[in-house]
């Protein structure tokens, strides 16, 4: 299944290619304070291909926290966040924000509530490599 | 009940307060922005809100008819409030309820919520399709 997703304007799009073709979509609906305040809902597939497109480097604000392993990519003219990176052992992985999702059926996509509040750095890294997307590719707009 | 709360973006920057009735109805709107970061807002009256800090940190964003004026922080992107330029009630402010200090998960768990159809401007209608929002 091909997904496409994108910030309100436009500035940042993705497109996910997800195999095996899901019968649903889990989303985690994170409770950390970032997403609480952003209404972060995260999916990812470990088998899958990401391609991320920007049209305006320049408005794109990277922020980080915390553990300061993740970047959140915001649009500075929108304000909106579709896709989390994380750099790990050299290879970047990456989570996107199922809000941002264009045209797929809300009904496909199963919402849980998670909290990782309480991991280590190291379960929080191995975690991401286990399940974020391995496979993120930037393309030029 | 009226009471005071505060409310801030996620590094901070851009706080406000507002004078809030959390046992009123709230609101999720199913539009192109506000499906995006899942807005949950309460309302606030221009007499009863104030921008505590963060102007110069705010960005406003624009879009369709304009007459709802969408403010984020520009380091963290987070939408504390919006402003409603023409709305039943006239202006009015929404305050991101997942921005206020100090409510406990019970008290946001008993929050009315209000769902309303903004994707096809019908604020009065509840939409189709609420579960996702």
């Amino acid at each position: 299944m091909v997904i496409r997703g994108a910030c309100h304007c436009g500035n940042i799009s993705f497109t996910l290619d997800w195999t095996p073709e899901p019968a649903e979509i889990p989303a985690r609906v994170c409770t950390c304070s970032f997403c609480t305040k952003h209404g972060g809902v995260w999916t990812s597939c470990p088998g899958g291909a990401l391609k991320l497109s920007v049209k305006d480097r320049a408005r794109v604000s990277k922020y980080v926290f915390g553990t300061r392993t993740a970047e959140f990519h915001i649009c500075s003219a929108c304000g909106i966040v579709p896709v989390v990176t994380s750099r790990i052992d050299g290879r970047e992985y990456a989570v996107v924000s199922v809000n941002a999702f264009e045209g797929i059926d809300p009904a496909l996509v199963r919402k849980a509530p998670i909290t990782f509040d309480a991991e280590s750095q190291e379960t929080r890294l191995a975690r991401r490599k286990r399940s974020w997307i391995g496979d993120v590719q930037w393309i030029s707009a | 009940m009226l009471k005071t709360y505060k409310a801030s973006c996620h590094c901070g920057r851009v706080a406000i307060e507002a004078e809030l009735d959390l046992g009123q109805p709230t609101y999720r709107c199913n539009c192109s922005i506000c499906r995006r970061n899942r807005f949950w807002a309460a309302v606030a009256r221009p007499e009863d809100f104030r921008l505590v800090s963060g102007e110069d940190d705010l960005t406003e964003y624009l879009f369709g008819s304009k007459k709802n004026h969408h403010f984020f922080c520009r380091h963290c992107g987070v939408r504390v409030f919006g402003v409603g330029t023409e709305t039943p009630v006239g202006k009015m402010y929404g305050v991101n309820i997942g921005c206020l200090q100090g409510v406990s998960e019970e008290e946001l768990s008993k929050i009315p919520v209000t769902y309303v159809d903004g994707l096809h401007d019908k604020w009065a209608t509840r939409p189709e399709f609420c579960k996702h929002l």
